[in-house]
């Protein structure tokens, strides 16, 4: 077991007040087996009551409203994780089915395909899924700044660079296609930092990890899960709406430090 | 009948005057246009009209029953009924229902089933509206406006009485409502095709006619502000705002219409939705062809109403049918409503023909093909002229307490004496119908 403690900030501000502001966040730790909690808290400002739920995934999320007129909008997220390897039991295994089919950004291309072809050399299960993400890691090129959220797996792909993300969507589409059940994961890593998103693929009854991105296939420690789902799509750290013809820019700080 | 014939124009009028509309969208340029009315009435004789209700019943009762089981345990999915696939790879399935639990578990409060009545009197269903069905107050209001023109029709005829309609609906929303707050309708807007219908039974259910704007959710909890600034708590929602814009949290995040954490509010049992959320799993055009499956599954009865001969290219026996007999099927793009997406294969020519063969080999999910019914025509008055021409039927049915068939229904006819699609979005008219006494 490794403990490890975080600091998650997000300050958003608009270029004039808003108001009727609804706000649900997917900014707090999961509980699972791999995952447990010594404390987690939630700091909002401006100050109002949050109501903390799941959604369908059983991500924790927290949301509620700002009525009243703001410029502002923060939430820090801090608390201290125990980790254990990163091993999770199947939790449900009626929507297993679901991560076996493509959802809307993992939806391979033809190259995808023919990529899954070449790289595939008669493995399959986890092995393949190691393989994959080490050939996405290798065809890849990290660059910030040359894709959106709404990116899709077949678009990246297609002009080779792009963020974590990406290379998710894109290990998750070529899993799927193999048949390996696959999902999307987002969270937290140690240092100095924005969110991260790897990948979990299902084997043999338990979900294991592995992050494309940095090229990590056994992944044990360090990985702060704040959601999953079938892709970026699900997990949105923050969703708001608001009344007002606002700008708005948006700070993020993460810190995460093995203690 | 000849008074009724009489009664055409003078109903049409007072639909005008009374701005029973239907808006369409045509080249992206919102159109206001008549839904042009049709005095002969579709009739129904009591016998046929106790199958098809019976027939009715046992069909949407094995849809909530799906519904129910796809969100939950999804048991016809492990017994191989319904392949996994098609439930997950469609657009209507909506994860974010996943283990929510509507109250008193109803999925389908109104479902508009479409049906056709065959040459030789059967009838076929041709497809469910499990999400928002609309149309049920044009043959409301013609009947009602119908009866004062021509009082003595009704004297002559037993036609059973069909303006319990919205009694029906009340009685519903009433059994459902979670807290005994308001009821409310919730339209998009004027600028919906179905405003008119939105507003309309509104008024005839005494429920609120609520706008994107009017209703909030605080601490779980819904609530309808009105035009005092009074706050009312909702007790249930009958939406006519589709899925995906009824949360921008959860759903389509430039939504405007919806209602920000309605969802959650929903997940907790705060209130009742109607339809419930996740219906277009079951309405999906592919999911169709295993509707009469799902009635031997879940009520162990055979159904008394039969689908429209369907293939499904997913499997290889269908596949290889549709591509060689493809210049005499239906094509139907399963994502598509409202007369969109359909497809005649032999108005095609034959490079279209081999267009769409190589959609279906490339996509089978997709598609459905069916059979051409030969439908029975209905006679129409065209000017002075009594012509015939294609019609169906839409049957509402209200699930409440228990499941009724409403003693009416849409009857929609297409105009153009070449064409199958009798949609109103497609520029149809309509007809009252009229289910007999005896």
């Amino acid at each position: 077991m490794k403990k490890y403690i975080y600091n998650y900030q997000t300050i958003i501000h608009f270029s004039t007040s808003v108001a009727r502001h609804f706000f649900l966040l997917r900014c707090m730790p999961c509980v699972n087996d791999c995952q447990q909690m010594s404390h987690r808290d939630l700091f909002l400002y401006p100050r109002e009551s949050v109501i903390y739920g799941a959604d369908a995934w059983h991500n924790p999320i927290q949301y509620g409203q700002v009525l009243r007129p703001h410029d502002s909008f923060v939430f820090v997220s801090s608390g201290e994780a125990r980790l254990e390897p990163y091993r999770i039991a199947l939790e449900k295994e009626s929507l297993l089915g679901l991560f076996q089919v493509q959802s809307g950004q993992t939806v391979p291309s033809v190259e995808m395909e023919r990529f899954l072809l070449e790289h595939r050399e008669g493995k399959s299960g986890w092995a393949l899924a190691c393989r994959l993400s080490e050939a996405v890691y290798r065809y890849m090129t990290y660059a910030p700044g040359t894709t959106l959220m709404t990116t899709t797996a077949a678009e990246a792909f297609g002009q080779r660079q792009g963020v974590c993300q990406d290379y998710a969507h894109i290990l998750i589409g070529l899993c799927r296609a193999a048949g390996i059940p696959a999902r999307y994961a987002n969270g937290f890593i140690p240092g100095l930092g924005t969110t991260h998103a790897w990948v979990e693929v299902c084997d043999g009854g338990v979900w294991r990890a592995l992050d494309p991105t940095n090229n990590l296939h056994e992944i044990d420690y360090g990985y702060i899960k704040i959601a999953h789902g079938r892709d970026a799509a699900d997990c949105p750290v923050n969703r708001g709406v608001f009344r007002g013809t606002a700008g708005q820019q948006t700070q993020v700080r993460i810190i995460v430090e093995e203690i | 009948m000849d008074k009724l014939i009489e009664s055409r124009d003078t109903v049409n009028r007072w639909l005008e005057r009374f701005g029973v509309r239907f808006g369409i969208y045509k080249n992206g340029v919102f159109k206001e246009q008549l839904f042009p009315f049709d005095s002969i009435p579709r009739v129904i004789p009591a016998d046929d009209w106790r199958m098809l209700e019976q027939g009715l019943v046992q069909r949407v009762d094995a849809l909530n029953r799906f519904l129910y089981d796809v969100y939950h345990d999804k048991q016809i999915i492990k017994d191989g009924v319904v392949p996994a696939e098609f439930v997950y790879s469609s657009k209507g399935y909506t994860p974010e229902c996943e283990g929510v639990t509507p109250p008193h578990n109803i999925y389908s409060h109104i479902s508009g089933i479409d049906l056709v009545q065959a040459k030789d009197g059967k009838w076929y269903i041709l497809e469910d509206n499990l999400r928002i069905p609309s149309g049920a107050s044009y043959p409301m209001i013609a009947r009602t406006i119908t009866r004062k023109v021509s009082p003595q029709t009704f004297q002559e005829n037993a036609v059973v009485d069909s303006r319990d309609y919205s009694q029906l609906l009340k009685e519903m929303m009433d059994f459902v409502n979670v807290n005994g707050g308001a009821n409310v309708i919730l339209t998009p807007g004027r600028y919906n095709s179905a405003f008119f219908e939105h507003s309309y039974l509104a008024e005839k259910t005494g429920a609120l006619l609520a706008f994107p704007g009017d209703l909030m959710v605080e601490n779980d909890q819904v609530v309808y502000t009105d035009m005092y600034n009074e706050r009312h708590l909702v007790g249930c929602i009958y939406r006519r705002v589709s899925d995906e814009y009824l949360d921008p949290l959860v759903f389509e995040p430039s939504s405007l219409l919806g209602i920000p954490n309605l969802m959650q509010a929903y997940k907790k049992g705060n209130v009742a939705v109607v339809n419930a959320l996740g219906n277009g799993v079951a309405d999906d055009k592919g999911i169709y062809y295993f509707v009469p499956k799902m009635i031997q599954y879940y009520l162990h009865e055979e159904p008394i109403l039969s689908n429209a001969p369907t293939y499904l290219p997913y499997f290889e026996e269908d596949y290889r049918y549709i591509l060689e007999h493809l210049d005499k099927l239906v094509i139907k793009d399963v994502s598509e409503a409202g007369g969109y997406g359909v497809v005649f294969g032999r108005d095609l020519t034959p490079e279209r023909l081999e267009e769409l063969k190589q959609l279906i080999m490339a996509d089978p999910r997709r598609w459905i093909a069916q059979e051409v019914i030969d439908f029975k025509d209905l006679e129409i008055l065209e000017g002075d002229q009594r012509v015939e021409r294609k019609a169906d039927l839409r049957a509402f049915v209200v699930s409440g307490q228990t499941t009724k068939v409403w003693k009416s229904g849409l009857t929609r006819f297409s105009r153009n004496p070449d064409s199958f699609v009798v949609n109103s979005s497609q520029g149809g008219g309509f007809k009252d119908t009229w289910v007999l006494e005896q």
